[in-house]
């Protein structure tokens, strides 16, 4: 099982009390009455389902209820960092850093 | 007061050697409550209830506890005297809250005894070596939603919901058979 770092709880728990919530930093426009129809689809069902590093939602459901982003490595399943919700993205190739 | 029928009898539903199960008997109140972060201290002033301000920790309160499950979200039980009056003094608090009673939405669990760790251990994903006297959390026994206690050292709390009680009482049963069969056969 992993164990993921809630950064509301500030304490790494098993995975199962968290539920995966899909891609993160996906901005909704202003205003989406004057969104195109190509742009509006792009926006619910476009994502970059990248092979490697990736930023996510996750939610920890089953604990302080919060949702949350996280770095993941999608082959390792390995986590590098997770932050609150509204932070601003945290730089891949410093966090690749640390993490060797 | 409780709506619908008890869905399990309260009273012990097993008693081996160093483990027992007992459901509680419903005689206290629960409330939830939701202030933001910021008007925590204003809040808990105004209500003469302690907040605590780390998700994890619980606080004693007359007849029961307040633990804090999330950043801006307390679970309190308590009297049923003292909760009239922390729902009087909320209506004329100063700022917005959500307090809500939620009695009958759980039913208490409480699982005693020296093996009790080992038998929680069987459906909680949690460390519960660091779990100890002081700590509420929400969490997962047997994959239902629990609200965990614990109340001292071998001692802990369940707040389960009404429709999985059964279903989690029974998991619980078995484990704890299956915990006593292990002990005797290592005898």
């Amino acid at each position: 099982m992993l164990h993921i770092h809630c950064p509301y709880c500030n304490e790494t728990l098993p995975e199962a009390e968290f539920a995966h919530a899909g891609e993160a930093h996906v901005a909704r426009p202003e205003t989406p009455s004057e969104v195109s129809d190509e742009a509006w689809r792009d926006f619910l069902f476009i994502r970059e389902n990248v092979r490697g590093l990736t930023y996510e939602r996750w939610r920890h459901i089953h604990g302080c209820g919060r949702f949350f982003n996280a770095v993941r490595h999608t082959v390792t399943d390995r986590f590098l960092t997770t932050y609150k919700a509204g932070e601003p993205r945290p730089d891949l190739d410093k966090l690749q850093e640390a993490d060797q | 007061m409780p709506i619908l029928p008890d869905p399990l009898q309260t009273g012990k539903l097993i008693e081996q050697d160093a483990l027992a199960i007992e459901v509680l008997p419903e005689l206290q109140s629960r409330l939830s409550l939701r202030v933001a972060g910021g008007d925590r201290e204003t809040l808990a002033a105004e209500i003469d209830i302690p907040l605590p301000d780390q998700i994890g920790l619980q606080a004693p309160l007359d007849g029961g506890a307040i633990a804090c499950l999330g950043p801006d979200e307390w679970m309190m039980t308590l009297t049923r005297d003292l909760a009239a009056l922390v729902q009087t003094r909320a209506g004329t608090a100063s700022v917005p809250h959500a307090l809500v009673d939620i009695s009958s939405r759980e039913l208490t669990l409480v699982i005693s005894g020296s093996d009790a760790k080992e038998l929680l251990s069987v459906g909680c994903p949690r460390d519960l070596r660091s779990f100890t006297p002081g700590k509420a959390c929400r969490t997962l026994c047997f994959d239902v939603p629990v609200i965990l206690w614990c109340e001292a050292k071998d001692r802990y709390r369940l707040d389960v919901w009404r429709s999985f009680a059964p279903h989690l009482a029974s998991l619980l049963q078995q484990s704890a058979r299956a915990i006593k069969a292990e002990k005797d056969l290592s005898v």
